[in-house]
């Protein structure tokens, strides 16, 4: 599992100990279900939405 | 409480008036409000004159369609012209938009006669509607349950009679949760098809706006004012002859209360006994699916909102706990949902060739308590939020159209819903089915005793 504190203290976040704490469990259950689909992913794989060069300015 | 159909049979045949419907529904929101909380800003004198001119309209043969003059409210999220939109947030708690969104230009252009704003969740971000800044609403059905949320105030409203139809908007479940809990219809469009234009933003990829009203057909006529879609409401005997309605094998009925999932297979097999052909399909893995939503969804909030995140003591707790988590997501993990969201809505596309629709549960459960952190299901306890949206977030992720539906009743005597999900633009197959199954239903359509 990541270190959700380190990575807040990385981002200077300024998240309190306390709320990384709070959030950690639905954190590490989030990474527990969604890192394991990422090695699924082939280079060619693009992102679901694409950017629109045509998109009114 | 009348339809808008029938509302609109009834002005058009001078049996009523817009300024009468419009007092009509200002009366139960003076009765109501102070019990339900539904509306955050009731615009009464502007109401007022905007029906007195919609009536003008029509005894001087001006006719703009199904909604005119037909009183209706917007969620606090939507922006409105000179008419404060707080976005249930103590930071935009004095915004006054200098311009309507695209869908408040589009109701007008309809006639429509907006009498307020109604409570949501703070910034929409949960499914509560119990609202640090602007009090909890709550259920007409029990004013100690939740609504459901995040579009809980327009539940509430429409069940309520204070309006004939409430905007509500949808990132995961916004629109279909209250609608299951308060027991109304609620329309969430395919993800684009209703512009999201001057309206705040919570996923920017996710988002979907739509109506919750009393009936699927009157869900259907707004559906037509909001957008593109032409001849989509159903008739007057809509036919389900033929249609291949699929009830999912895998995943959807897993973890719900047993009063929930019969409801589902009674609708199934009232479709089997209108002509329909049910099919049992498999779906790729859902909760898969609702991981990549829920990253996706944690990231772009977090984004929408970066601006005012220094501002810590100007969210509620939930909504800063959820933006902290937002803030904790990698980039490359954010492109990486929005990847994986790709590959899985094509593989959940496939199911399209074996059915035309899907019949599934809306909420697992019916309304909690306010305050009550969690529910239990099977024996077993789990977070009344992820369990709420359980079943709705994903669909939000693959964009796909869903129209809730009032199903019947929990052990507790409150109501509960399912989903109609079709493919990406075919609301017309949903509206239909929704349709042929209220009608073939009567039996489901109470109002709670207010």
């Amino acid at each position: 599992m990541s270190d959700w504190m380190k990575i807040a203290e990385g981002l200077n976040a300024g998240i309190p100990d306390a709320q990384i704490e709070t959030i950690r469990p639905t954190l590490d259950g989030l990474e527990k279900l969604f890192r394991p689909l990422t090695l699924t992913l082939k280079p060619e794989d693009d992102i679901a939405t694409p950017f629109a060069p045509e998109s009114e300015g | 409480m009348m339809t808008i159909q029938q509302a609109a049979v009834n002005l058009r045949a001078r049996k009523t008036s817009s300024l009468e419907l419009t007092r009509q529904c200002l009366a139960r929101i003076d009765k109501l409000n102070p019990k339900l909380n539904a509306f955050i800003t009731v615009t009464r004198e502007a109401a007022e004159k905007r029906a007195s001119e919609m009536d003008a309209e029509l005894t001087h043969g001006i006719d703009r369609g199904p909604l005119h003059g037909i009183p209706i409210a917007y969620k606090d999220l939507v922006f409105t012209k000179g008419v404060r939109t707080t976005a249930g947030s103590k930071i935009y708690a004095d915004f006054v938009p200098d311009h309507d969104a695209k869908i408040v230009e589009q109701l007008n252009g309809a006639g429509v006669v907006s009498v307020g704003k109604t409570g949501l969740h703070e910034f929409a971000y949960g499914i509560t509607s119990t609202n640090p800044h602007y009090g909890a609403v709550r259920n007409p059905w029990d004013s100690g349950a939740i609504p459901g949320g995040s579009s809980g105030g327009s539940g509430a409203a429409v069940v309520a009679g204070m309006a004939f139809m409430a905007i509500g908007t949808d990132t995961g479940g916004s629109i279909r949760i209250p609608a299951a809990f308060c027991g109304c219809v609620g329309l969430k469009p395919t993800y684009g098809r209703v512009s999201k234009e001057g309206v705040f933003p919570l996923g920017f990829t996710l988002d979907h706006i739509g109506p919750l009203a009393m009936s699927v057909r009157d869900c259907a006529l707004t559906f037509e004012a909001i957008s593109t879609a032409r001849n989509v409401t159903p008739g007057a005997h809509p036919s389900v002859k033929g249609m291949r309605v699929g009830i999912p094998e895998n995943g959807f009925f897993d973890r719900a209360w047993p009063e929930v999932k019969d409801s589902v297979k009674a609708l199934a097999s009232k479709a089997q006994a209108l002509g329909a052909t049910v099919v049992s399909v498999r779906l790729p893995d859902l909760e898969q699916l609702n991981s990549v939503a829920r990253l996706l969804l944690l990231a772009e909030a977090t984004a929408a909102h970066s601006a005012d995140l220094h501002r810590r003591d100007m969210f509620g707790t939930d909504v800063l706990a959820l933006l902290d988590q937002g803030r904790l997501i990698s980039a490359a993990d954010y492109v990486n949902a929005q990847r994986l969201r790709k590959k899985m809505t094509a593989a959940f596309n496939a199911v399209w060739k074996q059915a035309d629709c899907l019949i599934v549960p809306g909420t697992p459960t019916a309304a909690p308590k306010i305050g009550q952190n969690s529910i239990e299901i099977d024996g077993i306890a789990d977070d009344v939020r992820l369990v709420t949206t359980r079943l709705m977030r994903g669909i939000n992720a693959l964009g796909w159209p869903a129209l809730s539906l009032p199903s019947g009743f929990a052990h507790n005597g409150l109501p509960i819903g399912v989903q109609m999900l079709g493919r990406a633009n075919g609301e017309k197959t949903i509206l239909e089915i929704g349709a042929a199954l209220e009608d073939a239903t009567p039996e489901l359509r109470r109002l709670p005793l207010l």
